[in-house]
């Protein structure tokens, strides 16, 4: 069967010749996914930065040597930011066994209600105490939308390993977010 | 697709059939049509867990973190002209190949008139040296 067609193909092709355009296109593109996949994963914001910096360095590195129909460049980058972010947990786990992290309060933003940046905040703290399988499944098929096939690959499981960490992941966020202040509750009903 | 299969979808994938594996949306989509009660039922605790889901923001993009981003980013190449250009190579060779022409013209008819002069010379030469009447009858 063969895989459909790789919609950064061009934009890869452009950024090997150091089109300005391209280098930007590809940022915009892909920085928020990226971002997004190491701050859930990691829980800090600084970290996950620097993830993120690392993986598109390494996309640089390989933009000239890319070959098209192997892998989809989406999932490479996924593959690598993935790899980084589980040196960084490695080493967090080897350092903080006994005592555990102090993870900073992201607070409220600046231009959303208290309620809703409050319930986002305990999303986030929900998501962090999931066991670290669990919350990759969920964050590579919720919020990075993978497929079920792509997420199961990079996490190097199979399809119904997936979606039984998927299941035990969402099961424990929900009994997780049903212990939540009523302010919060009422949120996540209202939707 | 049956309710327990519908159910075990639902609980690992949530209640947005886009999020589900693509050869499955179709009989979840009839098992829905069939059984919209029942559905329903399976699919209300999925959404408050997506709308929770959905409640976490992505992180914000510094432009600190974008420049540092773009400042690794691959240059421009300078555009490389290939060592044999043929194009170039041709013109060359057919502007050698005239010159050398003209050449072996101009030095082919220098050497025909020399040679004409030469042969002027020495018939002058030898009518000189012939008797008088002799030359009276050739002039």
């Amino acid at each position: 069967m063969s895989r459909a067609a790789d919609p950064d193909e061009d934009l890869i092709r452009r950024v090997a010749r150091g089109e300005p355009a391209a280098v930007q296109a590809l940022v915009a593109r892909k920085l928020p996914r990226l971002l997004a996949l190491s701050r859930r994963l990691l829980g800090d914001q600084a970290e996950a930065e620097d993830v993120a910096q690392e993986a598109f360095l390494r996309a640089w590195k390989q933009a000239p040597k890319w070959v098209p129909g192997a892998a989809r460049f989406d999932t490479w980058l996924h593959r690598v930011t993935l790899n980084l972010c589980y040196d960084r947990l490695r080493r967090k786990r080897e350092v903080t066994m006994a005592e555990p992290p102090d993870r900073p309060d992201p607070g409220p933003a600046p231009d959303r209600g208290l309620e809703v940046a409050e319930l986002g905040a305990q999303v986030d703290r929900a998501l962090q105490a999931l066991p670290e399988r669990q919350r990759e499944a969920v964050v590579l098929c919720h919020y990075q939308e993978l497929s079920n096939i792509d997420a199961a690959e990079l996490m190097g499981v199979s399809v119904e390993a997936l979606e039984s960490l998927l299941s035990r992941g969402r099961r424990a966020l929900r009994a997780a977010l049903a212990e939540l202040a009523p302010t919060t509750g009422k949120a996540v009903r209202g939707g | 697709m049956n309710a327990e299969r519908f159910e075990t979808l639902t609980s690992a994938y949530g209640a947005d059939l886009r999020r589900w594996p693509a050869a499955e949306r179709d009989a979840a989509v009839g098992f829905v049509a069939a059984d919209k009660v029942r559905a329903e039922r399976i699919l209300f605790e999925a959404r408050q867990v997506d709308a929770a889901l959905d409640a976490s923001l992505a992180p914000r993009i510094s432009h600190a973190l974008r420049d540092a981003i773009l400042a690794g980013a691959p240059q421009p190449r300078p555009e490389r002209k290939p060592f044999f250009d043929f194009g170039r190579w041709v013109v060359a060779g057919a502007a050698l190949a005239c010159a050398c022409v003209v050449g072996v013209l101009a030095g082919a008819g220098a050497v025909q008139r020399i040679t004409a002069d030469a042969q002027a010379d020495a018939l002058i030469a030898d009518v000189a040296d012939l008797p008088v009447d002799e030359q009276e009858i050739l002039g």
